[in-house]
């Protein structure tokens, strides 16, 4: 499976597309419900973030506390669409893509393409499985959030799909409907 | 009298909690097999392949099937003339707080909901449903949900001659509009009849039964229905297509108020934690 590193170039950014599936390299920052909520009111405020995240794949996810001899517990990506109203926040400060699982909402098509882009996505509950695949983690920021604090996750092939790419392009949407069947109508 | 120690079945509590964090249920694992034979997509086969060396690669070494070990719900089923002696809530509580640290669980709930949010440290309190059954025989079970699917979740009171058409309807608008963010392939726990949050509870309960055929012929074919119709959804596995959406729909069903049709839908991911034994 194709190798992306972090951080592409913007090319290499480009020319993924909606539908592709790889394997990321690198670091990422998790970022989900609080840290956002708290990372917009910082931002509103005009206070500076004790992290950066020009540059940075944003993982909205929370891990369980590696046991002792393991890099990392179990881990994986949480509801994406749940982040969708931070999503100008996040690209706005730089992030030049998000990963977490299931649909986005149809309005964050746009903003994709607007800030050039993407959104991958991985597969939830796979928790166990997907921690072997992460090399490192380390908490960088707000640790009062507990599980939901700032943390720097280094993927070792990763495995992803692109579900839109930097040109609003949504994979997801329209794989369901190449599935989609109506045997009963109701559908 | 039969008197259960509220000492005891804490500990039962706690090695329950330990055992469906890592430990997917055999009923689960097969419906997932099965799922893997029928589906249609090459990615929806690879990710179900996935889901299943997770299973094993959990309970190998003892590592949490998800990085959401949930909300855990303890289900306390006293049978006739069965009463507890001690502090049953104290023991569950406790129980779930050194399941989570003994297993390195997520700590997931939050203390306040509208306020601060501060999280409680150690997966408590766990929610706890005590019931006296008509039976001689006492369960005790524990459920772990994840909040993904727990979002997902939805009530609707339908006026009666909404029918079984009518569930039908609110099950497939719910699914269509959140189903794919619940982690499919999705297991669908339905609560009919009751009262407003008699429904919901019975459709969490619904979950709690085994996956496989219901013995009563009606419910067995509508619950049967319930997974076709969400399989035309095409989701897929891990919601990146394919034709598996739904391993398994269970149906719990109360008699209601004749001008009501309470129906609840509680969705779970397709790891569906949960263990029921006999006390």
């Amino acid at each position: 499976m194709r190798e992306l590193k972090i951080p592409p170039s913007r090319l290499e950014l480009e020319t993924l597309k909606a539908g592709d599936e790889l394997v990321l390299s690198g670091p990422s920052i998790t970022l989900r419900d609080a840290a956002l909520r708290r990372a917009g009111e910082f931002v509103s405020q005009r206070i500076k973030l004790p992290f950066s995240v020009s540059g940075e794949v944003i993982f909205h996810a929370s891990p369980t506390p590696p046991k002792i001899d393991r890099a990392c517990g179990a881990i994986g990506p949480t509801t994406a669409a749940r982040m969708d109203s931070f999503l100008p926040l996040i690209f706005e400060l730089g992030a030049f893509a998000t990963l977490g699982k299931g649909p986005r909402g149809h309005e964050s098509l746009e903003l994709h393409r607007k800030f050039r882009a993407v959104y991958f996505v991985t597969i939830g509950g796979i928790g166990a499985l997907l921690g072997q695949r992460v090399s490192g983690i380390e908490t960088i920021a707000w640790e009062d959030l507990g599980p939901e604090a700032v943390k720097r996750v280094f993927f070792e092939e990763f495995p992803v799909v692109v579900a839109i790419d930097s040109h609003g392009n949504d994979h997801l949407e329209e794989i369901y409907d190449a599935y989609r069947t109506s045997g009963s109508g109701i559908s | 009298m039969r008197i259960l120690s509220a000492k005891s079945l804490g500990k039962t509590i706690e090695s329950l909690c330990i055992e469906i964090s890592s430990i997917l249920g055999e009923d689960v694992l097969r419906a997932l097999e099965e799922a893997l034979e029928a589906e249609k997509s090459s990615r929806g086969k690879s990710v179900l392949r996935m889901i299943i060396e997770n299973a094993k690669v959990a309970k190998e070494l003892g590592l949490p099937i998800c990085q959401d070990t949930g909300f855990f719900t303890v289900f306390l089923d006293l049978g006739i003339d069965t009463c507890v002696d001690g502090d049953f809530l104290e023991e569950a509580k406790t129980a779930v707080s050194r399941a989570t640290r003994m297993c390195a669980l997520r700590s997931s709930l939050v203390r306040d909901p509208l306020g601060e949010r501060k999280n409680t440290g150690d997966n408590t309190p766990p929610l706890v449903v005590i019931s006296k059954g008509s039976e001689r025989e006492s369960r005790l079970g524990v459920m772990a949900k994840g909040g993904g699917s727990e979002m997902a979740c939805r009530i609707s009171m339908l006026p009666p001659g909404a029918g079984w058409d009518g569930v039908l309807c609110f099950v497939m608008e719910t699914l269509k509009r959140v189903g794919a963010q619940a982690c499919p392939p999705l297991v669908l726990g339905l609560g009919v009849g009751g009262s407003f949050e008699r429904a919901a509870l019975l459709s969490k309960r619904a979950l709690l039964t085994p996956l496989g055929k219901n013995v009563d012929e009606e419910l067995s074919k509508r619950e049967q229905e319930l997974v076709e119709l969400a399989n035309e959804l095409g989701f897929g596995p891990g919601a990146l297509g394919g034709t598996a959406s739904c391993i398994g729909a269970r149906i719990l069903s109360e008699p209601c108020h004749m001008a009501t049709l309470p129906v609840a839908l509680n969705i779970s991911c397709h790891a569906l934690r949960r263990k029921l034994v006999s006390i």
